[in-house]
């Protein structure tokens, strides 16, 4: 997507912290991301990516719209942090909208954005290389490894003698009764 | 005479940076990374979905289907690793994988999908095949013979033994 430099705003939208203290540790010395062409930026009119860490509260939502906007396209969006990507452990509190997938609902509605390319970056909070290889994958450098796993449990031979195995041994004991059938008191008088 | 200290320094000590994205990291021990799943292993109990913090792990009954659905969404989860220390089988377990950068929100989710037991009276799904096979290995035999009547068929099939069974005798 982005083949050169990428400039990154890195804006708290009502995140605890965590995050943004992982999104300073990519800049020391051990892992240097400034060979990799990031760099953080003071102002979202000179970004190409901006940087999301928080589950985007009801007060900073405003905030959050207007530096959205002032971002120039193309760009992209870094969602760090589980409370970006789906709300994390406050998904369905009132304060909260509830990570970026809410905001672009909104956006949607209220202005007519398009929602951007997104990179989700799960984590509480991500390991400092998540991010770096979140911004590999902005830049084509890492292929993506996550992907949807679905299983369906099919019903084999081995669980129905199982069951017939532990009915076995009921019916070996002498506490197994024989099946009462409960009959009222007008069955009973046809019968006879 | 300061500065050459640090320089003779920082040439004694060399390059720090990691060349990460090029060459694969070996994380800590004790690391927790992506949960995931064994479907082979899970018998669709409920306990992680009760102990998850931010219900990052769902289980629901389709009951038109009659599968039980363990849904997980990573995109929630906190990496407490509490499911993994509820979990009866130790179907779950948090990996050192932490590479979970994806595209799409889409790519985050992991389905378990669980054959139900119908109820042999109302024909209500209530309970998995795996979880009460697990269940019924610990009952004693003569327990067994309502194992496959759902909660309220079998406190009405229990009443009635005790109201019109000869002998009379608790089941």
């Amino acid at each position: 997507m982005f083949e050169k430099s990428l400039w990154v705003f890195h804006l708290n939208s009502g995140g605890c912290n965590g995050c943004d203290i992982e999104v300073l540790n990519i800049f020391t010395p051990r892992q240097d991301v400034e060979r990799l062409g990031i760099k953080l930026v003071g102002s979202p009119r000179h970004a190409d990516a901006i940087a999301f860490t928080g589950p985007v509260t009801r007060e900073c939502l405003p905030k959050v719209i207007e530096a959205f906007k002032a971002v120039p396209e193309p760009k992209i969006v870094l969602a760090i942090g589980s409370c970006a990507c789906g709300g994390g452990i406050w998904y369905d509190t009132y304060a909260v909208i509830g990570g970026v997938k809410e905001l672009y609902k909104i956006l949607k509605e209220e202005y007519g954005i398009e929602p951007p390319t997104t990179i989700y970056i799960p984590g509480c909070p991500p390991k400092p290389e998540a991010m770096i290889y979140a911004v590999g994958i902005a830049r084509g450098l890492v292929k993506q490894k996550q992907k949807k796993e679905i299983y369906i449990e099919e019903l084999d031979e081995k669980t129905k003698d199982m069951i017939e195995i532990l009915f076995e041994e009921a019916r070996g004991t002498r506490h197994f009764l024989p099946q009462i059938i409960v009959k009222t008191s007008e069955e009973s008088k046809n019968e006879s | 005479m300061g500065r050459f200290k640090l320089i003779t320094k920082a040439i004694s000590i060399g390059r720090v940076t990691e060349k990460y994205p090029f060459v694969p990291l070996e994380v800590p021990e004790g690391f927790r990374g992506k949960p995931v799943i064994d479907p082979e292993k899970c018998i669709g109990c409920t306990a992680c979905s009760n102990a998850c913090p931010p219900q990052a792990l769902q289980v629901y009954d389709d009951l038109e289907s009659g599968v039980r659905v363990v849904h997980l969404f990573i995109g929630r989860c906190i990496f407490c690793a509490r499911c993994q220390d509820v979990c009866p089988t130790e179907a779950i377990k948090l990996t050192k994988e932490f590479e979970l950068a994806t595209l799409s929100d889409e790519d985050l989710h992991q389905i378990v999908e669980l054959q139900m037991v119908r109820c042999e009276e109302c024909g209500k799904p209530f309970d998995t095949f795996r979880h009460l096979l697990y269940t019924a290995k610990e009952l004693q035999p003569w327990e067994r013979e309502m194992m496959f009547l759902c909660p309220e068929c079998r406190a009405k099939k229990v009443s009635e033994k005790l109201i019109f069974g000869k002998g009379g005798g608790y089941v």
